[in-house]
């Protein structure tokens, strides 16, 4: 193919789109359902349930520290089925490209997506690519949609009082990593990156204690602080989180502290919030731990039912803050 | 191990140590039992405001003592006319606007903002300098800086115009807004409506101006920083005070605060600027609270060269913006917070920024 660059002919259909899909795409995603080029995929299926969920990505810009949208687009549908207590199988790929896009960049998005589907164990097996005129998009945008085996089944009805509330990593890094992409805060250096990685070991992890876990959610927009005010509002009940337990990377915490940014508020993109019964919370955080989230941590428990359900922080000083909903944008179009 | 610049970076837990603090608190709690009626502190900085919020100060205080937020959002108080003025100056073709970003969120009291204009048009800049970069990149453009701010920022204001004279730009001007603080306290203290028992006095603009500049106000004050261990000490200060029937200037602030301040950028910012009277969005005009560009570097005062004309414009209506500044009301006794006036959509000036009373309310105290 000898383009460099997208062109309106890539997304008509004819022998240029053709061209694209086949030499430059399907190469590196390399999996026999995807080679079909069938407009859908037979697969085989062996449950009776399906879990089954959609997303768009959009982030600006596409390439980040250490990671693009390709990567993230198959960790965060991988993620949400993750979150549903699902083993993620087959995902679908759309990309929506903007005239004049780089043919190169295409590859390296491709690349980061093939590379999370491996790790995460799915395959990308059918998809679509649509060209836009120029100044109609930004760049690229990517829609992945998948589907898993339910295998924990969570039921936030049954949150009793006391119960756990941990996170399995470090809080605000993909949000954090977008504001340096974007302004340039620090100087360039190796530390600055986002979360995006897919979460299947978590599954792994939880494993032993399958029937204790009541409720998973990958804290995406939103962060930390938006799934504490939704699980309070959807158990109807108070919780309290503390904000010592709350880990975060040093770079997250000065970046976030100097421009005033709260981490808590800032997207995750490799990380999830597990809910389980109090008297496993200290096995649960050691499993995380032995299975590649060594930054877990407990970070608060259930108080109760109440009428006017909150979520409570207790800061570092001591102080107590209840944490509510965010309608200012801290960092526009960051997953 | 990888080298995280920031993992030596210390003092944000150190300055909120929770036995510190506890012991800190339980002085406040003795103070106020000598005290026999309620106490209203006022803190008049931005920062201090939403440090107050995010650290939870307020639950861990006894409810006798009231903290009260001032008109230390320089955003907020930045009257109407002054963005209207703003985004006549963006409609005219060789215009382009340089500001800080915070003002592009700013409606005018007809709902109109600069951030209707495209990017390249109105540039957010986070030092004035880069304003005076794109002047030179831009020859063929009037560059205009909108100047707001207080002492912290209005000295690096000064010196951006006396590079522009260095380097006889041609095409750099500034709509000065810039206001000073002490005068206003004054202002606020002695207004006769006013239940100010004494100020958390801010923290950075005191690194300017010094301990000594409040000292002929007559007012009751203690100089703070930020962190919640600073402000409870400056707190503790304030009731001691109150306690003995004291009214003084103290310094909680001796890392950051001098008694002289920085004489450099005084200096700085008094050959450039004079004092003038200024309106203050939601207190009306009060007087030698502004800074004006001065008469030599009038070729550099975007109000002389395009004959700026600042219209009168009146806040809505329901809107105790101007209370609230004044320490007379709190942000949940409007009836317009919470419900018609919100972050996206603000209606009175304490909302139209992170750090104005109101929206630190509405993000860290509402219920």
């Amino acid at each position: 193919m000898k383009e460099t660059k997208i062109i309106r002919a890539h997304g008509l259909g004819g022998e240029k789109t053709r061209e694209l899909i086949e030499e430059i795409i399907i190469p590196i995603i390399d999996n026999p359902y995807a080679k079909k080029l069938d407009d859908g995929a037979e697969m085989p299926w062996d449950s009776e349930k399906v879990i089954f969920t959609t997303d768009s990505f959009v982030v600006s810009p596409a390439f980040f520290p250490k990671g693009n949208i390709g990567g993230l687009s198959v960790a965060g549908t991988v993620n949400d089925i993750v979150a549903q207590g699902g083993i993620p199988r087959f995902l679908s790929m759309t990309f929506i490209l903007e005239e004049g896009f780089e043919i190169s960049s295409v590859k390296k998005i491709v690349r980061a997506a093939a590379d999370e589907a491996e790790s995460a164990g799915v395959k990308i097996v059918c998809g679509d690519v649509k060209v836009v005129e120029k100044g109609h998009g930004d760049g690229i945008y990517v829609t992945t949609s998948g589907i898993g085996t339910p295998f924990i089944m969570t039921d936030p009805e049954k949150i009793q009082k006391e119960a756990s509330i941990l996170v399995a990593g470090t809080v605000g890094d993909h949000g954090a990593a977008i504001f340096q992409a974007r302004n340039s805060i620090l100087e360039e250096n190796e530390i600055v990156k986002s979360d995006c990685r897919e979460m299947t070991d978590v599954l792994k992890a939880l494993t032993p204690f399958k029937d204790k876990i009541r409720f998973m959610r990958d804290p995406t927009r939103g962060g930390l602080a938006q799934v504490m005010i939704e699980l309070a509002r959807l158990t109807v009940s108070d919780l309290e989180i503390d904000e010592r337990m709350i880990p975060l990377k040093p770079w997250v915490k000065g970046l976030t502290y100097i421009t005033g940014m709260d981490p808590l508020y800032l997207a995750c993109e490799g990380n999830m919030i597990i809910v389980c019964d109090r008297d496993c919370e200290s096995e649960v955080e050691a499993a995380l731990k032995e299975n590649g989230f060594p930054e877990s941590s407990v970070i608060g428990h259930f108080s109760g039912k109440s009428d006017k359900p909150s979520a409570i922080m207790r800061t570092l000083s001591g102080g107590k803050r209840r944490l509510t909903s965010s309608d200012i944008v801290q960092i526009p179009r960051i997953c | 191990m990888e080298r995280d610049p920031f993992s030596r970076m210390k003092f944000i837990d150190e300055y909120a140590d929770p036995e510190l603090v506890k012991k800190l608190v339980h002085l406040i709690q003795s103070d106020l039992e000598d005290i026999s009626r309620p106490v209203n502190l006022m803190e008049v900085c931005g920062t201090h405001t939403m440090s107050i919020g995010r650290s939870g100060i307020r639950s861990i205080v006894p409810d006798k003592l009231k903290l009260l937020s001032g008109p230390g959002c320089p955003v907020c108080v930045t009257p109407s006319g002054y963005i209207s003025a703003s985004i006549e100056l963006a409609e005219r073709k060789e215009v382009l606007i340089t500001t800080f970003g915070d003002m592009v969120r700013v409606p005018n009291s007809s709902g109109d903002t600069l951030g209707r204009f495209p990017k390249e048009k109105v540039r957010i800049v986070y030092s004035p300098l880069e304003a005076i970069t794109i002047a030179m990149e831009n020859p063929d453009k009037e560059v205009v800086f909108l100047g707001v701010g207080f002492e912290t920022t209005a000295p690096v204001i000064a010196q951006t115009i006396k590079v522009a004279v260095e380097n006889k730009l041609p095409n750099f001007t500034c709509l000065s807004a810039n206001k000073i603080i002490p005068p206003a306290l004054k202002a606020l203290a002695d207004n006769p409506l006013s239940k100010i028992d004494g100020f958390i006095l801010p923290g950075h603009v005191s690194i300017i101006l010094g301990k000594d500049s409040y000292a002929d106000l007559g007012i009751r004050g203690v100089v703070s920083g930020f962190e919640p261990l600073d402000i409870l000490t400056g707190i503790h200060m304030l009731l001691r005070q109150i306690r003995k029937g004291i009214v003084e200037i103290e310094n909680a602030y001796l890392r950051a605060v001098t008694d002289k301040g920085n004489e450099l950028m005084q200096k700085v910012m008094d050959e450039v600027f004079e004092i003038v009277d200024t309106q203050w969005r939601g207190l009306g005009v009060i007087p030698a609270t502004g800074l004006g560009i001065r008469k030599e570097y009038s070729d550099y005062d975007a109000e002389k060269k395009f004959k700026v004309k600042y219209p009168e414009e009146n806040e809505p209506a329901g809107c105790r913006c101007g209370e609230i500044l004044q320490g007379i009301c709190i942000p949940t006794d409007c009836p317009l917070f919470g419900s018609k006036c919100l972050p996206d959509n603000p209606i009175g000036p304490c909302m139209v920024s992170s750090e104005g009373a109101c929206s630190a309310y509405y993000k860290y105290e509402r219920n």
